[in-house]
């Protein structure tokens, strides 16, 4: 290292500023690998380079990542981890044997302020993403606006595609230190490959339905495991439009939270009911649904009953009396009356098949609105329905 | 044996792939490549000049790409390989195998694979001495050697007729890690960043990212199975053609004047 006398060392200083100004990440690199007159590489903590001097050297990525818990040199060059915001973001190795001059953590900390500020204009386009997902899952978006607003994020809705949702044990912030394989596009101006954004602490992707959805799922699961414990990802069926985006969410979230094996997870059977109001966009379910029960919920409001949540518990609860009594907390010759007023409001047996069905999708198709769920939504005047199962 | 002229034709004419996971790593490459699966994984690779994906021969078998080089006579060439320290062996189907005095490996064939149709890759040779290297692949293709003037990596063409067959450049840096010569097969591709961002986000590790040389956008990856492959972005023609080489004479001029850098049949993935 030939930058050990102090004036050497604030010219190496100021040289590496102004790379870092001038060029970036790669400039940077260039710059330390002449001020210590050695090979320099930046990798991400997955092991793929980032920037590196010379650029037809190749690295040895696993040597490098088992060096970077030890201090000093191990196989004749040091590892200097770079931290953002307190966590690990990447490691800047140098084939030196010490760091006399301390370039490396001159270095690093500009690697930090560069990688602030392609995270930040990362940030920017992830957050204008994660705000139309939302739009999008919350309906607050109609599906001709949700295709557009997509494809402005790079997602083409019209052709099917799913959604992968990773978690994992560990504090929020330890996100950070995921592999950024989307630093490649970033650095060449170009948006990421893939729409991925961080959701209520977890990752969530949208990815076409090709055949690697599950490599890539494999990759997001494992790139997980290796910041946090009980990594999971669960993945979607496949859909189309914005309504299949909000399926999509739905069964990802689900195989998510099912059962306790961590890794790559599917959904289950598929629910006929759900996916229709997941998926429906032409017929107005809601207020469908609301004319359907209509006749329970005048009667609430007039008489304070509670008949709307009992047969929403009855039949959440496959119609099992003793299941369906605990939840409501009531007797059970209590929930028998109210099941007989159900029937005579709703002017419909409610043990028939049809008229569960019916029942349950009118539910559903409430649950999935946004706002309170029994919220009246029908014009003054407009007729009300005669009939659950007409 | 009469003598063939070849002067119209590549000397690299095919890849193959032997990987750990044969099946998962042709659908992965159709899918990093774009291509439209066929009716079997692997079958659209043909498309790129890739003519069989096939398993590890024995479980500590080497792994990855291997080109194919199309010479006159293969039994000559390999005597020409082995009197310059290199070794042969024949595979089952009778083809020449030739492994180099570094120990790589690169097949010979005296015909071009018909189910070939096109290409769009290139290779290099990522060589500790150039020197010798080059030796040993101009005696075995019989090729001729340009030289890019002034380049950091000592890059040098080796070309029959008007058509290259490989680069070869000085791996930089190497000291201490467990790297070793090696071809590096590139595909080319129109979008280079775009592919190594998703082939990052697929499980692909990237060796070397993105990166300018003369010539072409580059970078160099290892894919979830441990195998080497790039992709480059060649620059525009007018670029291309104005790079000034030197000849076997050491004589100066523009590469476009040795080589026909564009073939018909060559082109880049979208």
């Amino acid at each position: 290292m030939s930058a050990v006398r102090s004036d050497d060392v604030a010219d190496a200083l100021r040289r590496l500023v102004f790379a870092a100004r001038s060029g970036g990440l790669t400039h940077l690199v260039g710059a330390l690998r002449s001020a210590l007159g050695a090979e320099v590489g930046l990798f991400d903590l997955g092991g793929s380079m980032i920037a590196t001097a010379p650029a037809r050297a190749i690295w040895d990525a696993e040597a490098v990542r088992r060096a970077a818990g030890r201090t000093g040199e191990a196989n004749g060059f040091l590892v200097h981890p770079v931290e953002y915001e307190g966590e690990p973001v990447a490691l800047l190795a140098a084939r030196v044997h010490d760091d006399r001059g301390r370039l490396l953590d001159a270095a690093a900390d500009l690697i930090v302020l560069e990688l602030a500020r392609l995270r930040a204009a990362q940030q920017g386009r992830r957050e204008l993403a994660a705000s139309l997902i939302d739009d999008v899952l919350a309906r607050r978006v109609d599906e001709v606006e949700a295709i557009g607003r997509l494809r402005a994020v790079g997602v083409d809705a019209t052709v099917p595609h799913r959604v992968l949702l990773g978690s994992a044990e560990m504090p929020g912030s330890a996100l950070q230190r995921l592999p950024w394989g989307g630093i490649y596009a970033l650095m060449g101006n170009r948006p990421d490959p893939f729409l991925r954004i961080v959701r209520d602490d977890s990752v969530l992707m949208v990815v076409p339905d090709d055949p690697m959805v599950e490599r890539i799922a494999q990759n997001l699961c494992g790139q997980l495991a290796e910041i946090g414990a009980h990594a999971r990802v669960g993945v979607s069926r496949s859909h189309v439009g914005g309504a299949g985006l909000r399926a999509a969410y739905l069964e990802a979230l689900s195989a998510l939270r099912d059962g306790d094996v961590d890794g790559v997870r599917h959904p289950g059977r598929l629910d006929l009911s759900r996916l229709l109001v997941m998926t429906n966009t032409t017929v107005p379910l809601a207020d469908v649904a609301r004319d359907q029960l209509r006749p329970l919920i005048e009667h609430d409001a007039a008489h304070g009953s509670a008949l709307v949540e009992t047969l929403h518990v009855y039949l959440e609860a496959d119609r099992d009396v003793a299941a369906a009594t605990g939840r409501l907390f009531i007797h059970r010759n209590t929930l028998r009356y109210r099941l007989r007023q159900i029937t005579e409001i709703l002017g419909a047996d409610i043990e028939s098949s049809a008229t569960i069905a019916t029942l349950w999708l009118a539910y559903l198709a409430l649950a999935d609105e946004p706002g309170p769920m029994l919220a009246s939504t029908t014009p003054s005047g407009a007729t009300p329905s005669t009939g659950a199962a007409s | 044996m009469a003598a063939i002229d070849r002067s119209g034709d590549d000397v690299f004419v095919g890849l193959e792939l032997e990987s750990a996971a044969p099946t998962d790593a042709a659908v992965y490459y159709e899918w990093l490549l774009g291509l439209s699966p066929g009716s079997r994984p692997g079958e659209a690779l043909a498309r790129v000049g890739v003519t069989a994906v096939r398993g590890q021969t024995a479980p500590d078998a080497p792994t990855g790409w291997t080109p194919a080089f199309l010479v006159d006579d293969a039994a000559r060439a390999v005597m020409r390989a082995q009197q310059l320290g290199g070794l042969a062996e024949q595979d089952a189907d009778g083809r020449w195998i030739v492994h180099d005095p570094a120990g790589v490996r690169c097949r010979l064939v005296e015909a071009v694979p018909p189910e070939i149709a096109g290409r769009h890759a290139n290779v290099d040779y990522s060589a500790f001495d150039v020197e010798e290297t080059e030796a040993f692949y101009r005696a075995v293709f019989d090729a001729r050697r340009l030289r890019m003037v002034d380049d950091p990596y000592d890059m040098r063409f080796l070309c029959r007729g008007r058509r290259i067959a490989a680069g070869v450049f000085r791996l930089h840096g190497v000291a201490g890690f467990a790297v070793r010569p090696c071809w590096i097969v590139y595909f080319e591709v129109a979008d280079l960043v775009m592919h190594v961002a998703r082939a990052a986000e697929s499980g692909s590790r990237v060796l070397i990212p993105p990166t300018r040389s003369p010539f072409n956008l580059y970078a160099v990856l290892e894919d979830p199975w441990g195998d080497l492959f790039a992709f480059s972005q060649l620059l525009p023609r007018p670029l291309l053609g104005s790079l000034p080489v030197t000849d076997d004479d050491d004589a100066p001029g523009e590469l476009i004047d040795h080589v026909d850098l564009f073939p018909a049949h060559h082109g880049s993935i979208a």
